[in-house]
């Protein structure tokens, strides 16, 4: 091993913690994505510093290479510290159920399935349509709680509920939009992702359904890593709840 | 070559064939959605366009304009290039709908980057019971992120399908690639060309290796790789196509060859050829490497024919992700949700203060300028209310008052007297006397020429004061309250009766 490898594999991963940074054809970041995918030993040394970090190393994408940070780390990402426009005092609550919904519901929305994760590919997201299948979800649960005698089963919860108290859109005096409604919250969802380098604003593909927003690969490999343990969540609560 | 894996021919394999057009056949499918059902829903007038060879010219458009597979043509320019064709289409539509008929056609074909879907349905056999269905999925134009912003790329079904021919063998991405050579060279984008033929022989090489090396994860875990679903069919037809694409190498060199008589392309058709030579290398390296793997690859088979596909295929985000979670107490809501944050938001890194910094952001210029509080009007600051302020009672006396001066000339004097007489019909006998004496004398300020906003508010009022002049004739007026000439009251008609009199008297 050659010390200024360790340098190397540092600078790599700061690369990789910038939300902004591609690595573009010839640049530095490109140099170095490509010898952590053919140099096995550099490789190596990239995921030790990371792990000493308190880093996961996902994949290598063309948008670079995704880190994610483990939840005991300095690096940890929680709804409250990931950038999204959460209110602090009485409005908190309500925003980290609304924006927590919203998330799901784009990730959902934008791969209906397992197989869409898996594929490359960049689908768009518009906020109407987004608020029409999240809607649509709701309402579907709601018509299975109706043909459910335990009344525990099925019934909405907090977030769910709080949604749909929410009116659809506020109009502000002076245009845009208020806060608390379901458009400002999606709207300010999908800013977050493209803020964050997960998705980006693509107005040739506007039409009358809206503006359009185009997810990228850091966000369906980021997704994709979590998917199965929030499968898994949802597995072990409904037969918890079973068996109670 | 793995979009071969879409295009897996339900069992049993007679049926293959049959299989084989009705994708064909699908392909097609978006560009009858385009004609039969976007179209007429749509917001322009439909039938001055012909959308289905826009279609045709989005996929010609997209091919020519990327270099290579991994090249790109931005959105942007595909709906700019459209609205161009769709403007020559119908030059003189009034409603000017260009942008609206390329952003469709685009629109329709992209699918919003997702992929088009058909449902094969498996007919039951004799000694069945039941038939089976095999959803096909496929994409046109595939959306990308690249270095420079959204992309659009062809994928090789639409190259193939749309650009050569429908009995073609689809999915072949080798295949593909050369024909965006052969498309390349003809319309003398000879970089273009060369770029192209790297990039088939690079997919060759990378087929190659990725063969190579699912062959040695094989070796190791025999259940590393997917064999019941697209291992097989990957397989097999790697076998079926490779003397295609030697075939299809020989008429590409031929192409070149030819091509090579034009002086200023004559170095890039010789780097064409060699790289066509080179692709032509790997195929066949490839076929013997595949035929020595076939034991490893049977044992293999029969190990996973029975196992199920893993879990990630089979999640259902919406019914196994999205619907839990409307239902889930506030507690487990809160622990998926960061879990997703976790998963989607970049690893948060916290800020290291320095002094500089420190300094430069609490000394900098604010980003939102400080705005006063907006004064709000008072009306009682504006200076002239609008209108005015007659009571109606008043205004409507005076107005009576004043019209007898239509009828005869009246002097100020009179109606001064008159207003007095009936003081006891309004409130304020006094504003009475001000209104009657204030109009008399706006009336000689104002002349004929009035504006409509300086008319009394009342319309009585102002109908009684529209016809009157009023005349200084030098008679000061005998008055407690009021002073100055006592003027006549009259209309026009009258005063010059009066002065015709006067000087029919004279």
């Amino acid at each position: 091993m050659n010390l200024a490898d360790v340098t190397s594999a540092a600078l790599l991963i700061r690369f990789a913690l910038g939300p902004k940074e591609r690595p573009t054809t010839g640049s530095p970041y490109r140099a170095l994505l490509d010898r952590y995918v053919t140099d096995t030993g550099f490789a190596e040394i990239v995921s030790r510093v990371a792990d000493g970090l308190g880093l996961d190393l996902r994949q290598p994408t063309p948008l670079g290479l995704l880190v994610s940070g483990r939840g005991d780390g300095p690096f940890a990402v929680t709804l409250e510290n990931s950038g999204l426009p959460i209110r602090t005092g009485q409005n908190r609550l309500q925003d980290r159920r609304c924006f927590g919904l919203v998330l799901v519901a784009v990730a959902a929305f934008a791969y209906p399935n397992g197989e869409a994760l898996i594929e490359t590919g960049s689908p768009t997201v518009r906020p109407v349509d987004l608020e029409r299948f999240l809607d649509r979800n709701i309402g579907a649960v709601v018509e299975a709680a109706a043909g459910v005698e335990d009344e525990l089963d099925g019934q909405l919860g907090e977030a769910a509920r709080m949604w749909q108290d929410l009116p659809e859109v506020l109009p502000a005096q002076h245009g845009g939009l208020k806060r608390d409604c379901r458009r400002d919250y999606v709207l300010r969802t999908l800013e977050f992702l493209v803020t964050t380098g997960r998705a980006r604003r693509e107005p040739s593909l506007d039409d009358e359904r809206g503006k359009a927003y185009m997810l990228n690969d850091r966000f369906r490999v980021g997704l994709a890593e979590t998917t199965e343990s929030l499968v898994f969540a949802a597995l072990a609560r409904g037969s918890e709840q079973e068996s109670n | 070559m793995d979009l071969r894996s879409m295009s897996r021919p339900p069992d049993p394999r007679s049926t293959t064939e049959l299989y084989g057009r009705w994708q064909t056949l699908q392909l097609l499918g978006p560009v009858f959605e385009l004609l039969n059902r976007a179209a007429p829903r749509a917001d322009f007038e439909h039938r001055g366009y012909d959308l289905a060879q826009l279609a045709l010219r989005l996929i010609d458009y997209v091919v020519l304009h990327q270099a290579s597979l991994d090249g790109s043509v931005s959105p942007a320019a595909v709906v700019d290039h459209l609205t161009q064709v769709a403007r020559r289409m119908n030059p003189s539509d009034p409603r000017r709908p260009w942008a609206k008929v390329a952003k469709l056609v685009l629109g329709t074909v992209l699918n919003d980057g997702r992929p088009h879907q058909a449902t094969w349905v498996e007919p039951a056999a004799d000694d069945e019971t039941g038939e089976r269905t095999e959803a096909f999925r496929f994409r046109l134009l595939r959306l990308t992120d690249g270095d420079e912003g959204a992309a659009i790329t062809a994928t090789d079904q639409a190259i193939v399908l749309y650009l050569q021919a429908l009995n073609t063998d689809l999915a072949d991405r080798a295949l593909a690639l050369k024909l965006m050579v052969e498309i390349q060279m003809k319309a003398g984008e000879f970089a273009k060309a060369l770029a192209s033929a790297r990039q088939a022989t690079r997919t060759a090489q990378g087929l190659s290796a990725s063969l190579r090396e699912r062959l040695e994860d094989t070796r190791r875990d025999i259940r590393a790789v997917d064999w019941r679903g697209e291992m097989p069919t990957w397989l097999t037809d790697v076998l079926a196509q490779l003397s295609t694409q030697l075939e299809r190498d020989r008429q590409l060199r031929d192409l070149a060859e030819r091509s090579s008589a034009d002086p200023a392309a004559r170095d890039t058709c010789r780097e064409i050829v060699r790289e066509v030579r080179r692709g032509e290398d790997v195929w066949l390296r490839l076929e013997r490497y595949v035929q020595r793997a076939i034991p490893v690859f049977l044992a293999a088979q029969e190990v996973q024919r029975f196992q199920p596909r893993g879990l990630a295929a089979a999640i259902d985000l919406a019914r196994d992700v999205l619907r839990p979670l409307l239902t889930a107490d506030d507690d487990s809501f809160a622990v998926s949700a960061d879990e997703v944050a976790a998963g989607v938001a970049p690893p948060v890194v916290p800020s290291c203060w320095g002094i500089d910094e420190l300094c430069s952001v609490l000394l900098r210029a604010p980003a939102i300028r400080e705005q006063p509080e907006p004064e709000v009007d008072d009306p009682g600051d504006l200076g002239d209310a609008v209108g005015d302020s007659v009571p109606d009672d008043v205004a409507r006396c005076a107005a009576d008052i004043l019209a007898a001066a239509a009828h005869r000339p009246t002097r100020l004097s009179e109606l001064l007297a008159v207003a007095r007489s009936r003081a006891a019909e309004v409130d304020d006998p006094t504003r009475l006397l001000d209104v009657v004496w204030g109009a008399s004398l706006w009336v000689f300020v104002t002349g004929d020429d009035t504006a409509p906003d300086d008319r009394p508010r009342s319309e009585d009022l102002a109908a009684a004061l529209a016809p009157l002049v009023a005349l200084d004739q030098g008679i000061p007026l005998v008055d407690d309250r009021y002073r100055g000439p006592d003027l006549v009251l009259a209309t026009s008609v009258a005063l010059d009766r009066m002065d015709l009199d006067a000087s029919g008297a004279a």
